[in-house]
């Protein structure tokens, strides 16, 4: 089925049997976005109707933020972008953006998927998670591992949630960052990109 | 109809009966200098080895957005860039062009102004395609003007080859060769000349 078809996250954790729990679950420690990141975002917040498409909610919001944040990952992760990622058949599709352990293979092969973002169509929340959600259960699946954290993140572009999959357990933050404080969004993608790493590299 | 139905240049030129030239008109003297940030972002990208050049949003993301939005940006007081954002001309021109640059209106940013600039990503480096499509928006786009005297610039590109055209009253020119994004500094400076133009 494709990542498209789950319209909330119940729908697909109640397929596969996991529960869900509501709590903020991200330590981080307080950081400064890099100066240039501050300055593009604010341009783009200012000038740039980003809300005009979803491709400009992905170019201009989404996307600058999470390529700034993978630069200080690079040799450990790789940040594909909606590439096309079948499952065993099973889960297909096109996550926005998903983040894996970088390969031996090259860009060839997506290995170890640890993190996936989708970008809330028209700020529906709960459709984003449906399809975060299914995105997050087939990189569990690929890892087949399940001590495996694998974290999920639903953005407007403006807002921004988190979620984390762990065993069979859904953890949903109860807090969301917004870009309007940028320093504390990229202060908690940095822990989570970070733990990623940690995990990647044992 | 909408603009993805013309397939090539040669569609565009006998249904509009325009004139077909190829010629130089890019202006490649280079009086501004490539920020660092779209230097580095580039250089990054380039460095990244093709996981950029995986999708199409990834082409668009790395290397086409960057380059119009630092270009752009000196003109951002009188010039809008907009992406993905649907126009309509008449009942068979009408779509959603990659990106074009517009005159800013007393309507801000929730109206898009008659486009002067249209820029199109060669789907799968199909430059025949992609061209088909980047005229049809062009002549959208000189429609919306309401006047044919005003050139309409036009860029079909896959995030590596950039090449470029113009529309003046019923000729249109296809400027011969292309730029690649190794030659930024020369890419900024010709994109940053036809928003001068103006």
């Amino acid at each position: 089925m494709p990542f498209t078809s789950f319209k909330t996250s119940s729908q697909i954790l109640r397929q596969y049997d996991i529960q869900a729990i509501k709590k903020d679950f991200i330590a981080f420690k307080q950081m400064q976005a890099p100066a240039r990141l501050v300055e593009d975002i604010d341009f783009t917040l200012n000038n740039v109707d980003y809300n005009a498409s979803e491709i400009a909610i992905c170019e201009s919001l989404i996307y600058p933020v999470l390529v700034q944040l993978w630069k200080p990952f690079l040799d450990t992760l790789v940040l594909h972008s909606h590439r096309s990622w079948q499952v065993e058949g099973e889960l297909t599709g096109i996550p926005d953006y998903l983040i894996s352990a970088a390969s031996k293979y090259g860009i060839a092969v997506i290995e170890t998927p640890v993190l996936v973002a989708v970008e809330a169509k028209k700020d529906n929340f709960e459709e984003g998670w449906g399809q975060c959600a299914a995105e997050m259960i087939a990189a569990q699946l690929v890892n087949q591992n399940k001590n495996l954290t694998i974290y999920g993140i639903v953005s407007s572009g403006e807002q921004w949630q988190f979620a984390k999959l762990h065993q069979a357990v859904f953890t949903q933050s109860v807090k969301s960052y917004s870009i309007f404080e940028l320093d504390k969004l990229y202060s908690v993608l940095y822990a989570v990109l970070e733990d990623c790493k940690k995990q990647i590299t044992g | 109809m909408a603009f993805t139905q013309f397939k090539s240049l040669g569609d565009v030129v006998k249904m509009y009966d325009l004139t077909q030239e190829n010629g130089k008109f890019i202006n490649t003297k280079s009086n501004v200098i490539v920020p660092l940030a779209l230097q580095e972002d580039i250089t990054f990208s380039i460095e990244q080895d093709g996981l950029f050049d995986i999708s199409e949003a990834a082409i668009c993301e790395n290397y086409i957005y960057p380059v119009l939005k630092s270009v752009w940006k000196p003109f951002h007081k009188t010039f809008l860039l907009w992406s993905h954002t649907s126009i309509t001309a008449d009942e068979i021109l009408t779509g959603i062009p990659d990106y074009l640059f517009a005159k800013r209106t007393k309507f801000g940013t929730s109206v898009v102004g008659p486009p002067f600039c249209i820029a199109v990503e060669a789907k799968k480096d199909n430059f025949e395609e992609g061209w088909g499509q980047c005229a049809a928006e062009m002549v959208a786009a000189q429609k919306l003007n309401g006047n044919t005297t005003n050139p309409i610039f036009g860029i079909v590109t896959n995030g590596d080859k950039w090449e470029f055209a113009m529309l003046e009253a019923d000729v249109f020119t296809k400027e011969t060769g292309f730029l690649t994004i190794l030659q930024l500094e020369m890419l900024y400076s010709v994109i940053h000349n036809l928003l001068n133009r103006l």
